[in-house]
């Protein structure tokens, strides 16, 4: 193997680049004083409390993870479901259709919460909730389709062959044979689904309402008019949360191969 | 099971999509051609204002500058990782995927931690003294264009490395054989056949970039505003919904004309190359 010590270096300057900005407030999370300042004062969690007791946080906090988990949930069915209609169908139809579900992705986001808010919200007046799951779903299902779409064509079409042939009923060799087949991929959709709902921030921002607020848009807010490390503390959080995600995430790759 | 009840499954979360987001698109979009007959005079008159002119250039700016630079880091990163192999690779991949899915509030208050006017590096400054008075670093065009690059490096970075980690060893140890030095390897060898990765990184880049609200709102402020600031700022703030739909749609414009213009570049350039968004 041949080593360019140039490469080397610069590539060591990106990965500082990449990570110092999340050390430094992990770094900053863990400090007594009442600024984001380096040197450390003294250690303390007291900040960590303090995310505790902001209603706005905890409260949106729930409001995210309700929502995510429900537009997940629903975005891997329907997910699946497409994959089953486009993969087994093979013609010009089936790839246009596939095409469309991968559209929402293609829209800037803040296009899609400013059309959805038009639609949804001023014309329709739908309520609160199904606005913001509507919304949601919409950014959930190109990452679903292409996960679930993009397994299920490496699945062996023989092994439900054997099954039909070894007396299961359509149905019956879907769910003994495809799915655990599909396992791996239905639990990265749901995973990636869940992050990117929880973590949206321009659909949320338009559907919104009162007593609604979603996580991230409940942290700019706080940013805009604090400046001390409860968000650092917060951060911190999430982050443990993004990496239980991408062990949960890891695993399932690691099951299948 | 037929093909009729398979499409069946279909039915929902076409509409879904369908009736919550093309619907309303061209509802919102196609009225800002007309006004008694087809006219572009929204578009003459959005871009006739000089303020609108400033945060469309600006953003077009911003978004060749961001993916220029994640070129230029992304390249050496992607291209040693891809020599990297067991564990070590294993680490460093989850490592990059992470700010990746890492919440943009998150990632945008670390940089408003480090840039701010009692940020740490202007504490670090004062410190050391190379400066008197806190520098003015954060609001500035340059804490979007470093934003947007920690934003999206990780992309760019995955996308080449999937691309360089199929490039052979043999090909390089031909060249090598034959007399090449390690930089004449690097840039005729290395790059071009990775072309296919910068390209797709680059329309994800440039798109990303010039979609982004997060960033920009958190180090822009309102005095250096982007595309996806003033949309929201027309349509929720001044509630101006016909210079809003104008937005959109030059938005839209813009993210696809990338996508077609990157297609076509590499079509021409190379055979292989396409990009899968």
């Amino acid at each position: 193997m041949y080593k360019h010590k140039a490469i080397t270096l610069i590539s060591v300057l990106v990965f500082f680049f990449l990570f110092c900005p999340l050390i430094l407030i992990i770094i900053t999370s863990f400090n007594s004083a009442d600024s984001i300042s380096l040197p450390l004062k003294g250690i303390s969690l007291k900040w960590f409390f303090q995310v505790f007791k902001s209603r706005s946080l905890t409260g949106s906090f729930k409001t995210s993870l309700i929502l995510a988990f429900a537009a997940s949930v629903i975005g891997t069915l329907l997910g699946l479901l497409s994959a089953i209609a486009l993969v087994k169908t093979k013609n010009r139809v089936s790839v246009f259709l596939y095409n469309v579900f991968l559209s929402p992705s293609l829209i800037p986001g803040i296009v899609t919460g400013y059309i959805l808010f038009k639609f949804i919200v001023v014309q329709l007046q739908i309520g609160l909730v199904l606005a913001l799951l509507t919304g949601h779903l919409l950014i959930v299902l190109p990452y679903t389709v292409r996960i679930i779409c993009a397994s299920l064509r490496n699945t062996d079409e023989g092994i439900e062959e054997a099954a039909r042939t070894l007396g299961c009923t359509p149905v019956q060799a879907f769910i003994k044979v495809i799915l655990p087949e599909l396992e791996p991929a239905l639990l990265s959709a749901f995973m990636l689904a869940f992050i990117n709902s929880f973590n949206n921030i321009p659909v949320s921002m338009y559907l919104k309402g009162p007593g609604m607020d979603t996580l991230p848009y409940a942290m700019m807010n706080y940013i805009e008019y604090n400046y001390d490390p409860t968000v650092s503390a917060l951060s911190v959080m999430l982050m443990g949360m993004t990496l239980i995600f991408m062990l949960v995430i890891d695993h399932a790759a690691m099951k299948k191969e | 099971m037929k093909n009729s009840i398979r499409f069946g499954f279909l039915i929902f979360p076409l509409t879904v999509v369908f009736l919550f987001l093309f619907f309303p698109l061209l509802q919102a979009i196609i009225p800002t051609f007309f006004s008694k007959t087809i006219t572009v005079s929204n578009y003459t008159a959005f871009f006739s204002d000089s303020l609108n002119r400033t945060v469309f250039f600006r953003s077009i700016r911003l978004s060749v500058l961001t993916t220029a630079c994640c070129m230029v880091m992304g390249i050496p990163a992607a291209y040693y990782l891809s020599k990297l192999s067991g564990r070590k690779r294993r680490i460093l991949n989850s490592l990059i995927l992470f700010p990746l899915l890492t919440n943009a509030v998150v990632r945008g208050f670390a940089w408003i931690s480090i840039l701010g006017k009692n940020g740490l590096l202007n504490q670090l400054l004062l410190y050391t003294g190379i400066v008197k008075i806190p520098a003015q670093l954060l609001y500035t065009e340059s804490a979007i264009v470093i934003g947007s690059i920690y934003l999206f490096l990780p992309v760019m970075i995955s996308s080449l490395t999937s691309v360089m980690e199929k490039t052979g060893i043999d090909i390089e140890e031909a060249a090598y054989t034959l007399g090449a030095c390690p930089a004449v390897v690097f840039f005729r060898i290395n790059i071009p056949l990775a072309l296919p990765g910068i390209i797709t990184g680059s329309v994800l880049v440039f798109a990303g970039t010039m979609s982004a609200y997060t960033t920009p709102t958190l180090l822009g402020g309102n005095k250096k505003m982007m595309l996806a600031t003033l949309l929201y700022q027309q349509s929720n703030t001044l509630a101006n919904w016909n210079s809003a739909a104008v937005i959109s749609c030059i938005m839209i414009v813009i993210s696809l004309g990338i996508m077609k213009i990157f297609n076509t570049v590499s079509a021409t350039l190379d055979k292989r190359g396409a990009v899968y968004v």
